[in-house]
């Protein structure tokens, strides 16, 4: 173990959580204020690859606009979802809709496989940002890319909550629907643009994965595993938390992999202990509102 | 009947001849009807990419075999179905095809969990079974003593004995660090490829896993770059593969040679980071095969773009099995499962027969010995460069 090779594993897991922050705040956002545990938040990722991967291979549209180009259309997916599915879901059970996100994940992930075949594809894009190289450390371009996009994303998010109108209902709607409502609140609109606003960064992260990984109809699977633990992690709903959050994530599993023997498969495993324990002394996450029993 | 004859004009009798060999010998193919093959694929699913190119080397076999008349005037009708490569549905569609759509033999099969609960559900029946894909040494081991079952596609230790025998092929290789998915496809690979190194007295540097679809291997790439091995292997699935040889440039830590075995990735997919990485495989339209040229041009024409190894499997494990019943002259079970055991096939492999297999297996066609290895070149071409007797270009090591 060298500085060099220290400093190598920490910086770039520290731009893998970059990817994991930018996945992870649009479901933040939408989990904090509809309280809609949205498991096919990582379908909504794979849509974004694919759509960014389809715009620079057939018409060379550089990755930052079909970044851009995702999130608006996965923006609108995610309206006519709400619209067409989930609003009807809302008023049922809370199992009727976690079972009814966990139905369209499974939808949306068969019908890419059949439409799209379950092969890998790459992005064949140059580097978006210059590489750093310090001696033995070297960390690519586009993991730079991706690290600025994830904390920006999560920048973002954090002003549409605490320096917008919107965001201030969105509290207000997430604390106490009933409550809102009788306040002259459009509850209903409200959990729309927030879910909105959680696909349009879903699309956003797609471009990303479509960066530094391949795009594939699995690829969000793991990716939204991670984002329910960072908000878990987190605390839920908290969006400075999670961003924390992902940076614990994305650093137990990169060093444990590069220091300890056999640690590709700890890895992961490592993470998600860290979670559990988190969550067994601080069960609302490191940054959550403690509830008094 | 001879006193019948003696009665009728040599017109009438040719007549009467005509008829009665039209009454009792061509309709007998139409009152038998087609000769039915119960082909079980996953054509949906995360098993459908290779399910489908099977599917499609059975169809054309059969196309082939039907356009020259069918098998003893019966045309081959393919009877498909949808595993979805899950268990529980592989079990339900065996039970159909074996006892609704009665079959009269089954080519296919994809996935080793699926097909597990597929052949279960079947042995009872004994049907001829010509399985096309599927490489886990389970299946053989409970399997492949039956005297029904025949194997087309390599078990998974012969991937691993033909990438050690590749490596022995290059005289400085001396190390070896390897880099395995961590469940039962990698785990074994690593087991087999230790296993066959040390035989071979190459030094097992290295031995890490990783977690499929993982997005960073820089933790692989920088160990492996500290021990500096004569060759990196992968055994992952086709993303790994391809994320492994892109961050090995983006971090500037390619190894001397960096090898995978092909799991259905195109050099494409590798872009300039696939520069002279080398892929384990079963075939190459390239390769070179007495007769293969030709046979690569009719399909590919057929199938309106590039033909790969997966539809290849499905192709031979149809073609030997109706060429084992053309040979055998009818539909007869006991003729045509010998004649699939003693037969040499002409194949796109080259000249192939069933023999007996290491773990058990009685009937397996395609071994080490068929396998290549193939370098992807800087031009975006590539070379088969091992086996001598199938290579098209000389290797290139070391890569970097």
């Amino acid at each position: 173990m060298t500085i060099a090779s220290v400093s190598q594993a920490v910086l770039l897991s520290l731009t893998i959580a970059g990817l994991y922050a930018a996945v992870a705040a649009g479901l933040t956002l939408t989990v904090g204020v509809t309280r809609i545990i949205n498991f096919a938040h990582g379908e909504f990722v794979m849509l974004g690859a694919f759509l960014t991967y389809w715009l620079h291979t057939r018409y060379a549209l550089s990755p930052w606009l079909g970044m851009a180009a995702s999130g608006v259309a996965l923006g609108l997916f995610s309206m006519l979802v709400y619209r067409v599915f989930l609003a009807r879901v809302l008023k049922q059970d809370e199992h009727n809709q976690l079972l009814a996100t966990l139905g369209l994940s499974i939808l949306l992930l068969n019908i890419a496989v059949i439409l799209w075949s379950p092969d890998p594809r790459v992005m064949q894009a140059p580097a978006l940002l210059p590489s750093l190289r310090l001696g033995d450390v070297s960390i690519p371009g586009n993991n730079f890319a991706v690290a600025l996009v994830g904390l920006t994303l999560f920048l973002v998010m954090l002003w549409i909550k605490t320096h917008t109108r919107y965001g201030t209902q969105m509290r207000f709607a997430s604390d106490d629907p009933e409550l809102a409502l009788h306040a002259g609140i459009n509850v209903d609109r409200v959990f729309e643009l927030s879910f909105v606003i959680g696909g349009a960064a879903a699309g956003v992260s797609g471009g990303l994965v479509a960066l530094v990984l391949y795009v594939q109809p699995t690829v969000g699977v793991d990716l939204v595993i991670r984002a329910f633990a960072i908000i878990a992690l987190g605390g839920l709903g908290n969006i400075p938390g999670a961003l924390v959050g992902a940076a614990i994530l994305a650093l137990a599993e990169g060093l444990t992999s590069t220091f300890v023997p056999q640690g590709g498969s700890w890895g992961f495993g490592v993470a998600f202990l860290l979670l559990l324990l988190v969550l067994i002394v601080r069960p609302s996450g490191l940054f959550g509102k403690q509830v008094q029993t | 009947m001879g006193g019948f004859f003696r009665h009728m004009s040599g017109r009438r009798i040719l007549a009467t001849a005509a008829l009665a060999w039209s009454v009792t010998v061509a309709p007998v193919g139409a009152q038998q009807g087609p000769i039915k093959i119960g082909v079980p694929l996953p054509l949906t699913g995360a098993l459908a990419g290779g399910g489908n190119q099977i599917l499609w080397g059975i169809q054309y076999a059969a196309e082939e075999v039907n356009e020259n008349g069918g098998l003893f005037g019966r045309k081959i009708e393919l009877v498909t179905e949808d595993t979805k490569g899950e268990p529980n549905t592989s079990a339900t569609v065996a039970a159909k095809l074996a006892t609704q759509d009665k079959v009269d033999a089954f080519v296919g099969g994809f996935g080793s969990t699926s097909d597990f609960a597929l052949l279960s559900a079947l042995q009872r029946y004994e049907p001829i079974f010509v399985h096309a894909g599927s490489s886990s040494v389970r299946l053989e081991e409970t399997f492949g003593k039956n005297d029904w079952y025949y194997h087309v596609y390599i078990w998974d230790y012969h991937r691993q004995k033909a990438a050690v025998n590749f490596f022995k092929s290059i005289p400085a290789v001396k190390t070896l660090a390897i880099a395995y998915e961590d469940k039962l496809y990698g785990t074994d690979g690593s087991k087999f490829t230790q296993q066959y190194a040390k035989e071979a007295g190459i030094e097992v540097v290295m031995n890490e896993p990783f977690r499929a679809g993982t997005p960073d291997f820089s933790p692989i790439l920088n160990r492996a770059k500290g021990l500096n091995p004569d060759v990196l292997f992968i055994i992952g699935y086709s993303g790994d593969n391809i994320q492994i040889a892109r961050q090995a440039e983006q971090l500037g830590a390619q190894p001397k040679l960096l090898v995978t075995q092909g799991a259905g990735e195109k050099r494409s997919d590798f872009g300039p980071a696939g520069d002279n990485v080398v892929v384990i495989d079963l075939w190459s339209a390239k390769q070179s095969t007495p007769g293969l040229a030709d046979w690569v041009k009719t399909a590919e024409a057929k199938r309106g773009g590039e033909v790969v190894s997966s539809a290849v499997q499905g192709y031979v494990a149809m073609k030997t099995l109706t060429d084992a019943a053309k040979a055998a002259g009818s539909w007869d079970r006991s003729k045509i499962l010998a004649n699939l055991g003693s037969m040499t096939f002409d194949t796109p492999y080259g000249k192939v027969a069933y023999a007996a297999a290491e773990m058990g297996g009685k009937h397996q066609l395609i071994t080490d010995k068929s396998m290549i290895a193939v370098q992807y070149k800087p031009d975006s071409g590539q070379e088969v460069v091992w086996p001598s007797d199938k290579a098209t270009g000389k290797i290139t090591y070391p890569a970097k």
